[in-house]
């Protein structure tokens, strides 16, 4: 690509580590028309370079780091980036997102995407520093913690400003939930990119440069993200209370995932309330680069068996799960489990979920006591939780197990563990129970194409939650259906869910935070806003309909690459806990009764086969994808 | 005299200061009766979390009695061990 580029750094780096071989490739005009850039390139990377079936721990996998035009602008929430790969966990494609400074950070180092190749034959690190690119020695870093290994390489780079994204032990013991943790505490958590750069050997990534992001048309992007951040600047509750203040919002709903899913309702939910994290444990508000929301809680607990030093969180999901989820009520044994996770470099919704997983089944008697070894497998035991965490990241006793990922695990313990363990396609169910909260995330968590996921592509939550909801997401003029029917009733869920799907998919492929994204226009950016600053920022005029014809194209690429994976409409399914009432609380009795209707209704509507999930030949030469479509047949 | 459970959500909570609390009521009071109870209980500032200027429940609250979702603020009678919730609705993530 040889002309003046806008918005993008313009360049891939491309690192064999089998090789040592280090390529810089120019983006591909063609594939930022279809697919525009961030996790929408990656997959069109993944798609043509990966052969299918492959072992996603095997050095055959790539995990590619990919930002959008829009990371490292002034466009408000713009500092994600995500990683891409095949997942270890559910072997279907696989992404994570993270916030920070990372994302900014790596295109000012001069690249949009870093594409990771084959296995170095000992473990290694990689310092990109204003294009130039080395290869050093981690070897002395394997063991060390995510903190650890960061304050290391930040001495040793001798550039304090520098942005890593790194593993801890628990990615280096290729956990398959392991995560990828940038700037010590976030996380791109989901999916276990942490083990497939454990399996290539690969600690870590320095990112740091000065390269200037250019503007096609400065006055008109300034205006545009300006309107931008005047509507994120209402997101307020989000600002004052984080996102743990869910905790609070969903148990009055009836729908906090308790006791692994056996109700909705935690009789100690106030124990673990923003106003408690608030309170006693808090020192402040943090933000990610560039974003005027400020959802991200910097907490410590100074005294006591659950010290710790100050850092990043507990987000809702690490709350839930970490807390409510086992029956744990003890803030002070949550704060301290989410720091260890973010160190041992662990998801916590994944660890959570596992956690819990095995003390229900103990509780059945389908685990036996050699394998826990005196550890006391019971519902609110913070120090069996602690104890677990570390087992889990270093793959010791019973932690090897369960290091597998629910699924896994469940398959080897036997009994009634596989129907019991809740999972859809093998990623772990996170803190929103379909039953509960909305219907919605029932077809959601059945058809994504990362697996049992609330947030990618899109949350949809907000949509339905409340009778006289404003939440259209910018979607009716799209045809999202309008007004919303009760959050309980499934009819009508699936062609709903279609315009979510594909609405999501915009900040994925900007490299934008989905909080930007939901709510009603004047509070969110929406699809217009985002093909306003796109064309202002890049110069390539788009409209809004074209931009959800690109995302529509991404979504279904994403479905291609599990459907050549062999994934089809067996695998979009829900655990059997979904199908069981609510045991107590206001949502008490209310199930998922018909996934089949919603899977027809959201097949219909995307232009899938229904009786196989699989896009049609018409609709992906719809979407040009033409090729992907002879591949499949 | 009855008694019922009532459960708030953030940002509700921040001016409860509870997150569930148990009332005793007289028998036969109405779903509009209780709220100006909680009104006068909890002040304007409870009010204006809740309400529009016509009384109205705003659309980004959400009041569930006994499991079902209550738009308009009516003339429901509650029951002994009637389960109410009012909460903002957002968060998750």
């Amino acid at each position: 690509m040889n002309k003046k580029i806008f918005g993008y750094a313009g360049q891939i780096l491309r690192i064999d580590l089998s090789k040592k071989k280090i390529l810089k490739e120019p983006l591909r005009e063609d594939f930022i028309k279809k697919y525009i850039g961030c996790t929408g390139y990656a997959a069109a990377i993944l798609w043509y370079e990966l052969k299918p079936k492959i072992d996603p721990l095997s050095p055959e996998n790539k995990i590619i780091f990919s930002t959008g035009p829009l990371t490292g602008t002034l466009c408000p929430c713009s500092g994600s980036y995500e990683i891409c790969f095949k997942s270890p966990l559910t072997n279907v494609f696989g992404e994570s997102r993270s916030g920070g400074i990372f994302g900014p950070k790596m295109k000012y180092a001069g690249f949009d995407h870093i594409i990771i190749e084959g296995k170095s034959d000992k473990p290694v690190y990689i310092w990109i520093n204003n294009g130039e690119v080395e290869i050093k020695d981690a070897q002395h870093l394997y063991g060390k913690t995510v903190h650890e290994t960061t304050e290391i390489i930040l001495e040793e780079i001798k550039d304090p400003q520098a942005s890593i994204a790194c593993i801890g032990p628990a990615g280096e013991k290729m956990v398959r939930f392991a995560a990828v943790m940038n700037d010590r505490d976030r996380a791109a958590g989901r999916c276990g990119g942490g083990a497939v750069m454990g399996s290539k050997n690969l600690k870590a990534i320095a990112v740091n440069g000065e390269k200037d992001i250019e503007i096609a048309n400065p006055e008109k992007f300034y205006e545009f993200v300006t309107e931008a951040e005047k509507a994120l600047l209402k997101k307020t509750a989000l600002r004052r209370f984080g996102t743990i203040n869910a905790i609070t919002v969903l148990n009055a709903m009836g729908a906090l995932p308790t006791k692994y899913g056996y109700t909705g309702f935690f009789e100690k939910a106030e124990d673990v309330s923003t106003e408690r994290l608030s309170n006693k444990y808090l020192i402040k508000r943090r933000a990610c680069f560039a974003c005027p929301i400020g959802c991200g809680r910097y907490s410590e607990v100074k005294h006591g068996v659950w010290a710790t030093p100050p850092h990043e969180g507990p987000e809702f999901e690490t709350a839930d799960m970490l807390g409510p989820w086992m029956c744990i009520s003890n803030l002070e044994a949550i704060i301290k489990a989410n720091y260890l996770c973010n160190n041992y470099g662990l998801d916590t919704i994944s660890t959570g979920n596992v956690i819990a997983f095995a003390i229900e089944c103990y509780e059945k008697g389908w685990i036996k006591e050699d394998l826990i070894k005196g550890i006391k497998l019971e519902w609110d035991n913070p120090e069996t939780m602690i104890k677990l965490i570390s087992l889990i990241a270093k793959r010791e006793g019973i932690g090897d197990l369960l290091a597998e990922g629910v699924m896994r695990a469940a398959e080897k313990i036997g009994h009634g563990a596989p129907e019991l363990a809740l999972h859809t396609k093998g990623l772990e169910m996170p803190a929103h129970d379909p039953r509960g909260e909305t219907k919605i995330m029932a077809i959601k968590y059945a058809v994504e194409y990362r697996g049992g996921c609330h947030v990618h592509s899109g949350f949809p939550g907000l949509y339905d939650r409340s009778p006289e909801s404003l939440n259209d997401y910018g979607l009716k003029q799209f045809g999202l259906p309008w007004p919303p029917k009760g959050k309980f009733i499934e009819e009508g869920k699936g062609i709903a869910y279609r315009f979510f799907a594909i609405f999501g998919q915009i900040p994925e492929i900007m490299g934008m935070c989905q909080f930007s994204s939901m709510g009603s226009e004047g509070n969110m950016i929406t699809v217009k806003d985002y093909a306003n600053i796109y064309s202002s920022l890049t110069g390539i005029e788009i409209n809004e309909y074209e931009l959800m014809k690109i995302a529509e194209r991404v979504y279904n690429l994403k479905r291609c690459f599990n459907v050549r994976e062999g994934f089809t409409r067996k695998d979009d399914k829900l655990p059997k806990r979904m199908y069981e009432p609510i045991a107590t609380g206001p949502a008490k009795g209310e199930h998922v009764k018909n996934l089949d209707l919603m899977l027809n209704e959201f097949y219909e509507a995307m232009g899938w086969d229904i009786k196989t999930g699989i896009p049609t030949i018409e609709k992906l030469k719809e979407l040009e994808l033409e090729d992907i479509a002879r591949e499949l047949k | 005299m009855m008694k019922i459970k009532i459960i708030y959500g953030a940002p509700i909570t921040s001016i409860t200061g509870k997150h569930i609390e148990e009332i005793s009521l007289e028998k036969g009071i109405k779903l509009s009766e209780l709220i100006n109870i909680l009104i006068n209980k909890y002040g304007f500032n409870f009010k204006n979390i809740l309400l529009t200027e016509k009384n109205e429940v705003k659309p980004d609250v959400l009041i569930i009695l006994n499991g079902k979702t209550i738009s308009k603020l009516n003339e429901e009678e509650i029951n002994n061990d009637s389960i109410l919730s009012i909460t903002g609705i957002v968060g998750g993530g």
